[in-house]
């Protein structure tokens, strides 16, 4: 690849990122171009933080207060601009600040003789690996990978090196997006820390001044949403972090029988992909395929720890894995091939290989919530959902202009709890945490906000029957018949629809 | 090979090395005699087909099953063992399987030990425990063939790495180790493509084919192929019972038992095990690659072998031991590495190495170690036996068999799978009172007829005849009928009405769905 080769490397980074980054452009600011539905409840949830609501008191989330006060930014800019083509915009400007900076922090070679990453294959790595996770943008995951992956390269340059011959700026940058990365979710931090090990086993060292750095910035971002208010703090530690930790030893009965998606085509091809670079890889070369190996790997950890199998749990291994199939490509294609010939054919490929599974038309066709919402309530009026697997009806009542009102925004905790105490009895933090939901759910129901109620059908209806919230439903809403939309992890899900009284 | 000269200062690690590897190879020990009736069902039910055989029943055609043979052939050792000391099989099957593994580590002990003047001699250890944790931490699974396949090939894949690395192999471990192998890679197709595509590994790693000649090669090639012979001398019937119809069932029906990904995560813990382990065992080979040149074929093995399970498609752990052996191949190299740069004082190296030996050591005992459960509530004696053993051992039907049959008598479950047919029968000493020992073709049945309706719906015609021809037959005292899928297909062809008129209902069994029906 003569481009890889040049004496200015940065033009060639640009001139092989180019085309993967005009697709990625054209398909993200294309009007049919939705974003994923887990973006979507959350920037919901981040309106109503700026509306002056607040996590575990107005709604519920397992979620982290700094991952609301990062989707508060699109929220906040909204108020000058559309709030998708702002959310779209901020999206595109992080992947292109990522970018720049990783090229940046290649540009400084290091001391020794082997270079660990040209910056030309590093761009179309960055970019492909975009590209193929591009049906998730906006996704915790991928916000994730966008700040962590400019440090990850840092890393790998600086233990390459003698000493760390990169710009202390660009090393506060790297450590600060770093750090705002892993406070996004809680088992981010061990996904971080899995590959500083492989990177301590690798060289047998660790750079602490650049783990100081980051550590400093974790511990800012921490101390700048404790001054926003500390009982959210409270609420995260007593509650939802314990139960986001039970989450990850649960096995929910609910998913038998479920189809969709498959991820069996995406794990073959994984195998494969760690196969041929283990094979092309020796190791004076391939430091940072390897690093990028082992954040696919903590990455498929991570989503099968999740246990659900959602496409959006599932970021990480995949953004890892085409970052390692680009590098090993190239390093491949080297002596053959042209560099046009592999900007075009890579793109194609890695998308055409790695498309995450698509709704069958048939079953999109059939999809019945719009219908629901547009008939049986407003513009602007609150629609509650109470759901497992709610992400699909955030979607159609962001799509359709209505404003969710639950109070959870995901009913897995009380799933959860109802689950844990089937095993055992419930300890006190549980127990006060559920009869804490419980009252301010049958709150919600009662102060009859929400012109309409969507509860995922059968098994919220009797869970909600369990913890003796039919009741206060029926006394304010009346049934209005049935909906369903497509959806993973069930293909189908349903919804029986409330209207209030 | 290099070879470096053994410090007399460092025997103490291979005291210590010997004293662990003892202890995990023992520890389990009084767990399988403590529990003589702990099985499962696939294990089970060829223990019942390898009691047929030496009964002079003919294969395929007396005793049908969709797998090549030799399983039958292996389980027929533990059947005879268990009918000279009067044990209960299961007891024997699993204490063979136990000495199987012992056989396993010697041999691949001796062949360290031939070679123990090598410079990657830190290896030795941690890859010598690798198939003994392996097998210590299998409850379910222990005995199926994947677990026989990995006890079996071990010591090949010692043995051909060594050869490749120039080491010392004398010619009768090598040859035990290639006897060995040809019996692990003929028991099943995909086992024989995992060996051959690590073969062709091994010469792109050393980019030479001279040594596919090997003794030990020799003689697995030579054992296979005997194997793959002896089909002819299974005779006509034999033959057109496999190839015509088990063969096409298994191949067009089997997607009956194929689960989603999401589903079998969802469904069963003990799935998303060998992906743990695989992460972070593949971590470490990506971390030390090119510290030890057994990293690749451990490599090419781990990943050929979830692909393999990946095949599969089912919530058969079972296919995942392939795996995880290979992981666990991969993480006890990376202790050897560990334990050279311990040993060769690399001060840089000794923190993280110790913390990941000790880390590496609490995991691997606690892993393997299983208190015996001490409630030993089930007399033998109600089958025939001296002694106890934990109620908690038994399959659902055991109750019921043991009730309303004595021992010696034929019983039939008719249902979807194996399970809880077997280990059921084996476990009350009752005999198998049909060809089919478990119902599986059932419903593999079904999913055929849906592909083609014209060639496999006479099969399923003949297959019920077939399970009326047996009822007539052999007379059993007791049938168990799954009530959800096969007492509709039977209610259909008026099984009952045909051939079970000699038959009374006596009871249903709510927790296997089935009803069980007793001869007058």
């Amino acid at each position: 690849m003569a481009a890889i080769e040049t004496d200015a490397p940065e033009a060639s980074a640009i001139l092989l990122a180019l085309p993967p980054l005009l697709l990625i452009s054209w398909r993200l600011f294309s009007p049919q171009f939705v974003f994923a539905p887990q973006a979507i409840l959350y920037l919901d949830a981040a309106r109503r933080v700026l509306a002056g609501e607040k996590l575990y008191t107005d709604f519920w989330d397992l979620c982290q207060p700094a991952l609301l006060a990062l989707y508060s930014v699109p929220q906040w800019l909204s108020a000058f601009c559309d709030l998708a083509l702002t959310t779209k915009l901020l999206v595109w400007l992080l992947l292109v600040a990522s970018l720049t900076a990783t090229i940046f922090i290649v540009r400084v070679k290091p001391t020794n003789a082997v270079a660990p990453v040209s910056s030309p294959a590093l761009a179309l790595a960055i970019c492909c690996a975009n590209l193929a996770v591009c049906s998730q943008f906006g996704t915790v995951q991928h916000l994730f990978m966008l700040l962590l992956t400019p440090w990850l390269v840092l890393r790998i340059v600086t233990c390459e090196g003698v000493r760390s011959p990169v710009h202390i700026a660009l090393v506060m940058l790297a450590a600060a997006a770093a750090a705002l990365g892993c406070a996004l979710d809680l088992p981010y931090l061990a996904v971080l820390l899995f590959c500083e090990c492989f990177l301590l086993l690798r060289y047998g060292a660790i750079k602490v001044r650049q783990l100081f750095i980051f550590a400093m910035a974790l511990a800012l971002i921490f101390l700048f949403t404790i001054l926003m208010d500390i009982s959210i703090w409270q609420g995260y530690f007593q509650w939802a972090m314990p139960l986001r930790l039970a989450k990850f030893s649960y096995f929910d009965g609910g998913l038998l029988g479920t189809t969709f998606p498959n991820h069996s085509n995406f794990l073959y091809f994984f195998a494969v992909v760690l196969l041929a670079a283990y094979y092309s890889g020796n190791r004076a070369q391939s430091s940072l395929r390897s690093l990028f190996a082992v954040l696919a790997l903590s990455g498929l950890a991570l989503f099968i720890a999740e246990g659900d199998g959602l496409s959006y749990h599932i970021v990480i291994a995949v953004y890892g894995i085409v970052f390692l199939l680009v590098l090993s490509l190239i390093s491949l294609l080297k002596q053959t091939w042209q560099t046009a010939s592999a900007a075009i054919v890579l793109p194609l490929a890695i998308v055409a290989i790695t498309a995450i599974p698509q709704a069958p038309a048939d079953l999109l066709a059939s999809q019945t919530i719009d219908n629901a919402i547009l008939n049986l309530s407003e513009e602007g009026e609150q629609i509650t959902v109470i759901a497992q697997y709610p992400d699909v009806a955030y979607s159609r009542i962001s799509a359709l202009q209505r404003l969710p009102g639950s109070y959870l925004l995901n009913a897995m905790p009380l799933r959860l709890l109802h689950d844990l105490q089937l095993g055992q009895p419930l300890n006190d933090k549980q127990f006060s945490c559920q009869a804490f939901l419980v009252a301010k759910i049958t709150e919600n129901l009662a102060s009859r906000k929400a012109t309409l109620v969507l509860l995922e059908a059968p098994r919220q209806s009797e869970l909600l029957r369990i913890y003796g919230l039919s009741k206060v439903l029926l006394d304010n809403y009346s049934p209005a018949g049935h909906c369903q939309a497509f959806a993973e992890p069930y293909g189908t899900t349903q919804f029986s629809v409330w209207r209030r009284k | 090979m290099n070879t470096t000269k053994v410090s007399t200062k460092n025997n103490w690690p291979i005291a210590v090395g010997i004293l662990i590897v003892l202890a995990v190879v023992f520890c389990k020990l009084p767990y399988w005699f403590a529990h003589p009736l702990a099985i499962h069902a696939d294990q089970s039910v060829y223990l019942a087909m390898a009691d047929l055989l030496l009964k002079g029943k003919k294969l395929y055609v007396d005793i049908f099953d969709f797998n090549p043979p030799l399983i039958i052939y292996l389980n027929t050792i533990p059947v005879v063992l268990a009918n000279l000391i009067n044990r209960p099989v299961i007891q024997v099957f699993n204490l063979s399987i136990y000495f199987l593994m012992l056989l396993s580590t010697t041999l691949t002990a001796a062949i360290f030990y031939a070679n123990r003047q090598a410079s990657d001699r830190y290896l030795f250890f941690p890859l010598l425990l690798a198939p003994v944790v392996c097998t210590q931490t299998q409850f379910y699974d222990f005995g199926q063939r994947e677990h026989l396949f990995i006890l079996l090939y071990f010591p090949f894949f010692v043995c051909r790495i060594l050869r490749y690395q120039s080491g010392n192999i004398p010619t009768a471990l090598a040859v035990t180790a290639g006897i060995l192998a040809a019996i692990g890679v003929s028991l099943k197709p995909q086992f024989f493509l995992t060996a051959l595509i690590l073969e062709a590994s091994l010469a792109w790693q050393w980019r030479s084919i001279k040594l596919f000649g090997s003794v030990e090669n020799k003689i697995c090639a030579l054992l296979t192929a005997v194997y793959l012979l002896h089909f002819v001398l299974l005779g006509q019937q034999s033959l057109s019972v496999l190839f015509d119809q088990a063969w096409p069932i298994y191949s067009n029906g089997l997607s009956y038992f194929h689960i989603g990904f999401i589903e079998g995560l969802a469904s069963l813990s003990s799935f998303s095990y060998p992906y743990y382990l695989l992460a972070l065992a593949m971590s470490l080979a990506f971390a030390l690659q090119g510290r030890s040149c057994w990293f690749l074929p451990a490599t090419t093995f781990t990943l050929i072998s979830l692909l393999s399970m990946l095949q599969a498609g089912s919530i058969w752990t079972y296919r995942g031991i392939p795996l995880q052996l290979g992981c666990l191949i991969l993480i006890a190299l990376s202790a050897g590495v560990g334990l050279e740069a311990l040993f060769n004082y690399k001060a840089r190296m000794a923190a993280p190495t110790l913390a990941a030996l000790v880390c590496s050591a609490v995991l691997c005992f606690c892993q393997v170690w299983a208190p015996a459960n001490t409630d030993y509530d089930f007399d033998l004696a109600q089958i025939g036996y001296s002694g106890r053993a934990p109620s908690s051992d038994l399959s659902l039907l055991v109750p019921s068999i043991i009730a309303h049959s004595q021992i010696g008598d034929r019983v039939i479950y008719i249902g979807r799978g194996v399970r809880p047919g077997y280990p059921s029968i084996l476990q009350a000493h009752r005999h198998p009172g049909s060809r089919y020992l478990h119902g599986m073709i059932l419903p593999m049945l079904v999913v055929c007829i849906e592909k083609d309706p014209s060639r496999f719906k006479p099969m399923l015609d003949l297959v019920i005849a077939n399970y009326g021809q047996d009822v007539l037959t052999n007379k059993p005292k007791l049938i168990f009928i799954d009530d959800i899928f096969v007492a509709p297909l039977f209610a259909q062809r008026r099984f009952i009405e045909k051939y079970m008129t000699n038959y009374e209902l006596i009871e249903h069994i709510d927790q296997a769905a089935c009803t069980v029906y007793r001869s007058k």
